[in-house]
């Protein structure tokens, strides 16, 4: 089959705005881009008596808005405050993958991974779904705990539904302050660690006791565990009334290595505290004449000092494949560091 | 201006053409050759078969059949039927892409020049494989599969068209193996040395085997009397001790890349079906009586102290002076054997209602027993105690020694084969079609399930396949629905 080369097309509109004698300016811009032909390396059909194949796998869109606000909202004599602020959200889509349904492009084949699907935004997280009733409510056992489906779906999407950053830069005569905030709202994250660790009984979340309430509960193999007896698990409903998550649950379906993925995925959104630096420059005749120097700065950096999130166990920023395509998963990979650093620097 | 314009033109052609030479012949992979002398291509379908027969079909529905229990991690959650088709893509591709497209590729070059004894044993592969294949997913691609060219969508045959077909493919084998026409250089044929005689034997195991999986007693009993007739003529996968190239799938897998997740006991130490018939220890259950002693086969099939899972019993990986377990690091895996033939003899003639017949195909096959056959070579034998002396027809009889809760004479007889059976095709999918054969009828191996009230009846479509090809079925059938043979 002749391959043909992969061909980008896009447009954008956009505008600059400065008012106030530039003292305060405005960007915005917004785009649209299809890569036709992306030449990926594609699974077929076994039955094909091939495993994947080399081709132009498809098309790929992309369509977004950036917006951008500096303002110098206070100067007066050696005192002055500026502010900066982005946000932008890029909708990205799968539009075409030349007959195949997908494509992996990172994480776990059996668990979850992330994959090109049509329809979805790339590196979308995939995996084993909840079994459901026609009317998309869970198709519970006869114990009351939900069932496996036979085939994988989409299970969240890592991308942010926007990302903002945020700061200011103050100056007082020689101090500075330069602070920066970063958002991202609205991604799904598997945390692979976490539901990987119900199995062996290692977290947090499985080392709670409960008493069991009158009536007694199920647990996930049917045993009826009775009233007043208090045990290692967790309560919960599945929508057939509460029953006991226990080893039972936490050794088979309910762990990490269970193929149903989908219940682990959490909100990944975050918000933090990038950088923020406050510097000191040492600038006198003294310096000059004595030691023939031009200048001292003083300077103390930190680098993701705060962190916002609701995922549990691990900054959501780690990234499992690398550099790859896959993103909004962890594996017992190390998370992001937080830093400080000071520095002198001293200028001839 | 004309030299500006031709130039231009000449420019933009030039582009265009760089961008299609630059991408084009992308998937001629040199490293990655597209043919190959068909005696080298033979020796890997056998090997691929290596992986259909021993790898996840045997480990799930060992687990799947008591012969083993999946004890942690994914294998904990297999082991309650909880299982999606992402975990059999490597099955499929095994099947469909290590051994059914070579094949092909291998009769399209070799039977236009004649060469009939070669194409008769792959066609006896390519039997061997879709009809395992179909046994334990049902409806699959087998008229139109790896014929990419005509069919880029292969149609799924439903399971009774292909059993059909396999028949036929291997009536064809026989017929070119026959001929006695081009055998093979040696090195080739790494299971039975290229000898057309065991194949002809082998394609008359497998067709008996085919024809008792549609429940086709008759016809599985004809194909029987001319099937492997001893021993030596069985075909096994051979093995070697090199890790990560010839070592037994199963060692791989439990003692090497899987530590931990198998063992023949749940962590609460209950024993798995298989266990419970043949270890001496467990007495309410042990099938073992005067006639019969099963220790060896036991210690063969199991390590009490286990060491992958320590202090619980486990399919023994071991390969010791004393004790050589079934899945020790280069024992040989059945696929084909004379075992299940005999045995296939015994369990026709009873349903033919041959009573007489039924107890000499079985007696045969425990005098095999009894000089220590069956076993991957004589150690454990020789270090364990074993019996299986001749049963006689007041055995069967009720009240008899094989049937103290007094059911019919026949039935006694043919619930014991049925065991026999079940005992002897330790993790091969064939124990499985059994089971679940008989499994609505009331003689045959009675499971209890590892979870809920159900049992699982069918493997599950690969998630490639159904991603790939739009004339997968739709919906894809869970574990729990049924297979048209088993209706």
């Amino acid at each position: 089959m002749l391959l043909r080369p992969e061909r980008k097309t896009e447009w954008e509109i956009g505008t600059d705005l400065r008012f106030l004698q530039d003292r305060l300016s405005v960007g915005f811009t917004y785009y649209k881009n299809t890569i036709k032909d992306l030449l990926l390396e594609v699974a077929v059909a076994p039955s094909t008596g091939f495993t994947s194949r080399y081709t132009n796998a498809g098309t790929m869109s992309n369509k977004g808005w950036e917006g951008e606000l500096t303002a110098e909202i206070f100067r007066r004599g050696a005192f002055n405050i500026d502010l900066v602020g982005n946000i932008s959200r890029n909708i990205n889509r799968v539009e075409d993958l030349a007959g195949t349904d997908q494509i992996v492009l990172g994480g776990f084949s059996t668990l979850t991974s992330s994959v090109a699907k049509v329809g979805y935004s790339l590196s979308a997280l995939y995996g084993g779904t909840y079994l459901r009733k026609a009317d998309g409510t869970l198709d519970l056992n006869a114990n009351g705990f939900p069932q496996l489906s036979p085939t994988y779906g989409v299970i969240g999407d890592p991308n942010p539904k926007y990302r903002a950053g945020f700061g200011t830069n103050i100056n007082y005569k020689s101090f500075s302050l330069n602070v920066l905030f970063e958002t991202f709202q609205g991604s799904s994250f598997a945390p692979n660690t976490q539901s990987v660790l119900y199995n062996f009984g290692t977290h947090a979340d499985v080392g709670n006791e409960v008493t069991i309430p009158s009536g007694g509960l199920k647990n996930y193999s049917g045993t009826v565990i009775e009233a007043g007896k208090t045990v290692r698990g967790n309560i919960r409903d599945f929508g057939a009334g509460p029953v006991l998550l226990d080893q039972a649950w936490y050794t088979t379906l309910g762990q990490g290595f269970s193929a149903l993925q989908e219940q682990f995925i959490v909100d990944g959104s975050w918000t933090r505290l990038r950088e923020a630096t406050l510097s000191y420059k040492w600038n006198s005749a003294w310096l000059k004449e004595k030691l023939r120097l031009s200048n001292v700065t003083l300077s103390a950096t930190g680098r993701n000092l705060f962190l916002w999130t609701g995922v549990v166990g691990i900054d959501p920023e780690t990234s499992l494949n690398g550099t790859g395509n896959g993103r909004g998963q962890d594996y017992f990979n190390n998370p992001g560091s937080k830093s400080v650093v000071f520095t002198l620097r001293v200028n001839y | 201006m004309k030299r500006h314009i031709s130039i231009f033109t000449i420019t933009l052609t030039l582009t265009l053409s760089a961008c299609e030479s630059l991408v084009g012949g992308i998937n001629d992979d040199l490293n990655n050759p597209t043919d190959a002398p068909a005696e080298l291509m033979f020796t890997g379908i056998e090997l691929a078969a290596a992986s259909v027969h021993e790898g996840y079909n045997s480990l799930l529905s060992s687990i799947w059949n008591g012969y083993y229990f999946g004890y942690d991690r994914q294998w904990a959650d297999f082991h309650v039927y909880n299982v999606a088709g992402s975990y059999f893509d490597g099955m499929w591709s095994s099947s469909y892409y290590g051994i059914h497209r070579n094949a092909r590729l291998i009769l399209a070059r070799i039977e236009p020049q004649g060469v009939k004894v070669l194409a008769g044993m792959t066609k006896v592969i390519m039997a061997h494989n879709m009809g395992t294949m179909t046994a334990l997913y049902g409806d699959i691609p087998f008229s139109q599969a790896a014929q990419l060219e005509e069919f880029p969508t292969a149609k799924y045959d439903t399971q009774a068209e292909v059993y059909a077909a396999v028949q036929k493919l291997l009536d064809e084998a026989i017929a070119d193996l026959e001929t006695g026409v081009g055998i093979p250089v040696a090195g080739t044929d790494i299971f039975l040395g290229g000898d057309p005689k065991k194949w002809i034997e082998v394609a008359y195991t497998l067709k008996a085997r085919f024809y008792t999986d549609t429940k086709a007693y008759a016809l599985a009993a004809t194909a029987a009397a001319k099937g492997i007739s001893r021993a030596a003529n069985s075909m096994n996968m051979p093995h070697g001790t090199i890790q990560g190239q010839n070592q037994n799938f199963i060692f791989g897998f439990l003692a090497v890349s899987r530590i931990g997740d198998a063992a023949a006991v749940t962590k609460a130490n209950t024993p798995c079906h298989l266990l419970k018939l043949i270890d001496p220890t467990l007495t309410a259950s042990y099938r073992g009586n005067v006639k019969t002693d099963e220790t060896a086969r036991f210690n063969f099939y199991y390590l009490r102290q286990g060491v992958n899972v320590p202090n619980r019993v486990e399919p023994n990986t071991q390969k010791r002076a004393t004790q050589v377990g079934f899945m020790s690091v280069d024992a040989p895996f059945p696929l084909v054997t004379f075992q299940e033939n005999k045995l296939t003899q015994a369990e026709t003639s009873m349903r033919a209602g041959n009573f007489t017949d039924a107890l000499k195909y079985l007696n045969e096959y425990r005098a095999f027993m009894n000089t220590g056959g069956g076993y991957i070579n004589s150690v454990t034998a020789a270090n364990f105690s074993f019996k299986y002396l001749p049963y006689e027809e007041k055995d069967f009889d009720k009240g008899g020694m094989e049937n103290t809760d007094g059911i019919t004479k026949n039935d006694a007889l043919l619930r014991e084969i049925l065991e026999e059976r079940y005992v002897t095709f330790y993790c091969q999918t064939i124990g499985w079609n059994d089971e679940r054969r008989n499994r609505t009828s009331p003689v045959g191996i009675k499971l209890t399930p590892n979870s809920g009230d159900k049992l699982p009846w069918r493997f599950i479509y690969s998630q490639n396949e159904i991603n790939g090809n739009p004339l997968a079925p739709k919906p894809v059938p869970g574990p729990f629905e049924i297979m048209s043979i088993y209706k």
